[in-house]
């Protein structure tokens, strides 16, 4: 029965159909790591700025901590743990091209910002496959890194960019 | 901050006078007041909504107290503000001077605020004081009128 | 100078490797855990009233409407804590130095009889979700009087300012005065004695991940377990266990995957971080709190708010006689740090220097502003900023260059160790282990192309109208201190090893570069090791990661562990394979007598066998291939750079563009490349950020105008340039493998440098930048405001 002031939301994501009940007010990055426990979307700021909390909603990188649940009603997500091929069989798991050339070049360090990165980057790739320095840099310039200095995580992009090509 | 700024009423200085001791009309002097009455005296109470920047709506519990009173040219405004998205400390020293058949009121307002409408509010919320506060005056002027 | 011993040397092989981090795959997946990533059942949230006055007296705090709130299942004030209510412990006391004033007030849990900053916690209420004690902290009516407030640094110790400590007779939180020679006497005779007044205002740490706290209790165990955003878990589980009255071995503190820490992620005591476990213990559920931005900039430490009053004196030459600095740093609040912060900044003006004679006195204030505690560089910026703007001025004043005049001052490597003759944070003498400062110099003028751009570029690019300019500066950073670290490497039964210490990791890479250490000499790589860090379950004795500490000091740890271990692989080896253990060979996950390679046995083997389930383990061994070592150093050891930069500004916006950036560094051995470079990025563009782009901005009621990444802002990917990076190695005398810290580097020399090249840039037009973080605006108006009488002319570099 459904509770008085909740709604019933239906989502797929990565992959698998959700079915819930949930207060209009929650926060889509609340919900994805609360309710679904997909804990790999992190919120930075709760204000938009940060882009840590960035997913993938019908393939468009959007910011989950700005979005309540009830607005995806209906879509398709993708978070970071829906990048990797094989997320099956955690021993032997396949990479996404991006998150390899992470790990190549040593794009992350805490590692906090880089589910946000990674899943702005995808559309971007894919919009632009041959990207130059600026335009990676102006792609990334709404996640906030703390760490790196940007230096690697650009690097990352232009390997990736390169593997993906080929 | 201080808010510094003058209006020309069409009417004469004793009806702004007049109708600045009426509560309603007062209220509507001060920006974003809901609703103002009257608790004794020149005292007063009611609820103050105010959006700045990313803060919308929040609403204050305001006390409003008129000292200093020098009918009909001058009194002292003092306002008391606290909700949840912090607090409001202000004073307002206002003159009223007589222009021809009109009134001319001065004031100068030092305004401190608190919490969330400081944290993310403050710096919208010199211009947004101005204006609103030009509005608040300008709504008086046709009630009187 | 001496080197790494021996044996280290080689059983060291991974030295200067890079192998690629072991960490990076779970990070990358997202299934590395956070601490808000814990859920546990039945776990409930915590979130807290805060003040919304900088200064005032708590008359009443009305928690009927909350308590009643759907959803709440606590509310509590400070009366309500009974005894457990105590101010946090003073975490470092001050040094012995002579005729010191120091009047410690520590921060407390919730706000008893007075509030003392904005955002200071009044009330915690608990409830099912984060979302309905939120709701109950709108409904808590808090009756506060409000007092003056302290806002500005300067004004705190001025007559009539509102006494924030009570107890005290003014808000004077310490007062210090170290010196070597005699100032005034050996500054009578200097050719130039040129002073200015400095200001660095306050930036926030901003870790992407704010800090959060889950606290379990089990009660028939009677154990409680804490998920931490500390960078220092054994000192949490230490004092907790203290507070709560259990034993140490009953608290459990865990610092998981931690999302950046820069400091005030530090061994802190926060009211969050003592108030969680006590309401767990106390509800008989989890509770979880996760700071939320807004709060982060109000509740979580800041630093940098300093103004120095100083000067320099030198001969004809340009060599330093002395310098004397007076400066005012604002402690916030409370003090919860001693007086790390001015002292770092008092002991790394001196920098690469010989500086016969040294006045330096600093008042430490209180303020109703946030807590200051260490961020990144930790106090060490300012001493830089000062000498190097000093010797700019000197430099000028003489009409010689400004890298001629660092030259001219460098200490030379046979001056080394150098005693500086006051005492450091750490309670030892200030005595540089080591240092060869010139050749840095010499590569980043060659990587930048100094001459060349002097002599042509700058020129060409001045004829072009173009405001183009060029800075170099050098610092040192006192890293490495004590007291100890300690780790366990283990050879399992398959054949892999595992690394337990006591450090928590927030990003530096410990799964790797520590993996490294163990690996060499056990003939493994990186990827063989599994490294556990901030676990007090796993290792219970240490302090944590701070003060660029972590490589040299549980770095060095685990490398003697390793080769603990890997004497008691030879043993069992030599009886295994009956050979002399001088006759053996470790490598490729096994061991072999040399020469005769079939002649072998794997490690895991010998993990087996080091563990028999039938027989007796001889007597005077002991069971496993595991060995546990500890490390302390006698002091810290002092790592050195130089960055260089050229700049364009732009003459109608102010806004600036990093053309070039380079970094020459030498933090003695290094155990990974790839990671000390990417140290070195994170730090130049937090200092990037605290030169041109972070300033907290407080008003005249030290209320906090720009809480949110909106308006407070960190430098971005189009902010920050390539940073070219260079690695000299004067290894430290201090640890057997030679290491220095590089955590802070990066971030400590840029203002500074931004300070140089900025004015270089503007020419004969440049006011003199005396204060930072600078912005458009504020470079803007400097600009402006520069008009020849008011400010003396400045003659730019022959």
């Amino acid at each position: 029965m459904q509770q008085i002031g909740r709604r019933t939301i239906v989502v797929t994501v990565n992959g698998e159909r959700f079915e819930r009940d949930v207060e209009p007010r929650l926060l889509l990055s609340d919900f994805l790591r609360h309710e679904l426990r997909l804990t790999g979307t992190h919120v930075g700021c709760e204000h938009g700025v940060c882009g840590a909390c960035t997913i993938l909603v019908d393939d468009e990188a959007v910011r989950s901590c700005i979005l309540l649940a009830v607005q995806v009603d209906g879509c398709e997500i993708t978070t970071v743990e829906g990048l990797a091929g094989g997320a099956a069989a955690p021993q032997n798991l396949e990479l996404h091209p991006i998150q390899a050339a992470f790990h190549e070049t040593h794009g992350l360090q805490c590692g906090f910002c880089t589910p946000g990165l990674l899943t702005t980057l995808v559309p971007f790739l894919a919009e632009n496959p041959d990207p130059d320095d600026t335009e990676i840099r102006q792609a990334i310039s709404g996640n906030l890194c703390r760490c790196t200095g940007y230096q690697n995580i650009i690097a990352a992009v232009k390997l990736a960019a390169e593997r993906m090509r080929a | 901050m201080l808010i510094e700024s003058e209006y020309l009423f069409g009417a004469d200085r004793d009806a702004v006078w007049d109708a600045l001791q009426d509560p309603e009309i007062l209220g509507r002097a001060l920006p974003g007041t809901e609703r103002l009455e009257r608790v004794g005296g020149h005292l007063y109470a009611g609820v103050m909504v105010v959006g700045v920047g990313p803060v919308t709506a929040a609403r204050f519990d305001i006390s409003v107290e008129l000292t200093n009173l020098v009918p009909p040219e001058a009194f002292t405004m003092i306002v008391g503000g606290q909700g949840r998205a912090g607090f409001i400390d202000g004073r307002a020293d206002v003159r009223l001077e007589e222009r021809g058949t009109r009134c001319l009121m001065r004031y100068r307002a030092d305004l401190q605020v608190g919490g969330l409408v400081a944290a993310v509010g403050k710096p919208l919320l010199d211009t947004v004081g101005r204006n609103m506060s030009h509005k608040g005056l300008e709504a008086v002027d046709r009630m009187i009128g | 100078m001496s080197r790494p011993s021996e044996p280290a040397e080689r059983a060291s092989s991974l030295l200067g490797a890079a192998p690629r981090r072991n960490e990076d795959e779970r990070l990358l997946t997202g299934t590395a855990l956070f601490v808000d990533d814990v859920h546990l059942d039945g776990m409930l949230h915590a979130a807290f009233v805060r003040s919304d006055h900088a200064h005032g007296r708590l008359r009443g705090v009305d928690l009927s409407a909350a308590r009643a709130h759907p959803g709440v299942v606590a509310a509590w004030v400070a009366e309500d804590l009974g005894d457990y209510w105590a101010p946090g412990p003073l975490l470092v006391p001050p040094p012995p130095i002579e005729r010191l004033t120091f009047r410690s007030a520590t921060q407390v849990p919730l706000a008893r009889d007075k509030v003392r900053h904005v955002g200071e916690a009044i009330a915690l209420i608990v409830a099912r979700s984060r979302y309905e004690a939120e709701d109950a902290v709108a409904l808590v009516e808090v009756d506060i009087e409000p007092l003056p407030p302290v806002a500005r640094t300067e004004d705190s110790l001025a007559e009539g300012a509102g006494r924030i400590h009570e107890q005290f007779d003014s808000n004077l939180a310490a007062h210090v005065v170290q010196s070597k020679g005699d100032y005034e006497r050996a500054a009578s005779g200097a050719t130039v004695r040129v002073g200015r007044r400095f200001r660095i205002d306050r930036g926030a740490s901003a870790p992407i991940e704010n800090r959060g706290i889950v606290a379990s209790w089990d009660e028939r165990a009677g154990e409680l377990t804490v998920w931490d955003t500390t960078q220092a878990p054994i000192p949490i589980r230490n004092g907790l266990a203290d507070m709560l009255g259990l034993p140490e071995t009953h608290v459990r503190v865990i610092a998981p995957f931690i999302g950046g820490g820069f400091g005030p992620k530090i061994m802190m005591f926060y009211p969050e971080e003592v108030l969680l476990p006590w309401a767990a213990v106390r509800l008989g559920r989890p509770v979880k709190w996760i700071e939320d931005r807004q709060e982060s900039f109000f509740a979580t430490t800041q630093e940098r708010e300093q103004i120095h009053d100083a000067e320099i004196a030198v001969d004809a030459d340009g060599r330093i006689i002395g310098v004397s600095d007076s400066f005012l740093c604002d402690s916030g609040a409370y003090n919860p740090y001693g007086l790390t912060v001015p002292i770092n900044s008092q002991c790394t003006l001196l920098g690469q220097y010989r500086v016969p004679n040294y006045e330096s006195e600093f008042r430490l204030v209180y303020t109703n502003k946030p807590i200051v505690t260490p961020v990144r560089g930790a106090g060490r910026q300012h001493g830089v900023f000062v000498m190097e703007r000093l010797l700019d001025l000197a430099a000028a004043e003489l009409g010689i260059d400004p890298t001629e005049i660092r030259r001219r001052n460098f200490l030379t490597p046979d001056e080394f160790p150098h005693d500086h003759e006051i005492l450091y944070q750490d309670f030892a003498p200030l005595v540089y282990d080591s240092g060869d400062y010139e050749p840095a110099l010499d590569r980043a003028l060659e990587m930048i192309d100094y001459e060349a751009f002097r002599a042509t570029e700058q020129p060409a690019l001045r004829a072009a109208g173009r405001q183009v300019g060029i800075g170099v500066v050098c610092y040192v950073e006192g890293t490495g201190i004590g007291p100890y670290e300690g780790a366990r490497v283990s050879v399992r039964s398959d054949g892999r090893v595992s690394l337990v210490t006591g450090v928590g990791t927030q990003g530096q890479g410990h799964f790797t570069s520590f993996a490294q250490l163990a690996a060499g000499p056990l003939g493994l790589d990186a990827a063989d090791v599994d490294v556990v860090t901030g676990d007090t379950a796993k290792f219970s004795w240490g302090t944590g990661t701070f003060a660029s500490r972590g490589a040299v000091v549980a770095g060095n740890a685990c490398h003697a562990a390793a080769i603990a271990v890997r004497e008691k692989v030879l043993a069992v080896a030599s009886d295994a394979l009956e050979a002399a253990p001088d006759d053996l060979e470790v490598g490729g996950g096994a061991v072999h007598v040399r020469g005769v390679p079939e002649r072998r046995i794997t490690l895991a083997e010998l993990a087996v066998r080091a563990n028999p389930l039938r027989g007796a383990v001889k007597p005077g061994t002991e069971p496993g291939l595991e060995a546990t070592a500890y490390f302390g150093p006698e002091r810290g050891c002092t790592a050195s750079g130089v960055h260089a930069m050229i700049v364009e500004v732009d003459p109608e916006t102010a806004m600036l563009e990093i053309l070039r950036y380079v970094v020459v560094h030498d933090c003695g051995t290094i155990i990974n490349p790839t990671i000390v470079n990417g140290q070195i990025h994170g730090g130049v563009a937090h200092g990037i950020g605290n030169a041109f782009f972070e300033q907290l901005v407080f008003d005249e009621g030290a209320q906090l105008l720009n809480a949110s990444f909106m308006d407070y802002l960190l430098p971005t990917a189009t902010d920050v340039p390539f940073i070219e990076t260079a690695h000299l190695c004067t290894p430290s005398p201090l640890n057997p493998l030679g290491i220095k810290g590089v955590g802070e580097a990066g971030a400590i020399p840029v203002a500074a440098l931004f300070a140089q090249a900025i004015e270089d840039a503007l020419g004969e037009q440049a006011p003199e930048v005396l204060e930072m973080p600078l912005s458009p605006d504020r470079l803007f108006a400097l600009i402006r405001g520069n008009d020849a009488a008011t400010r003396p002319a400045r003659r730019t570099v022959p």
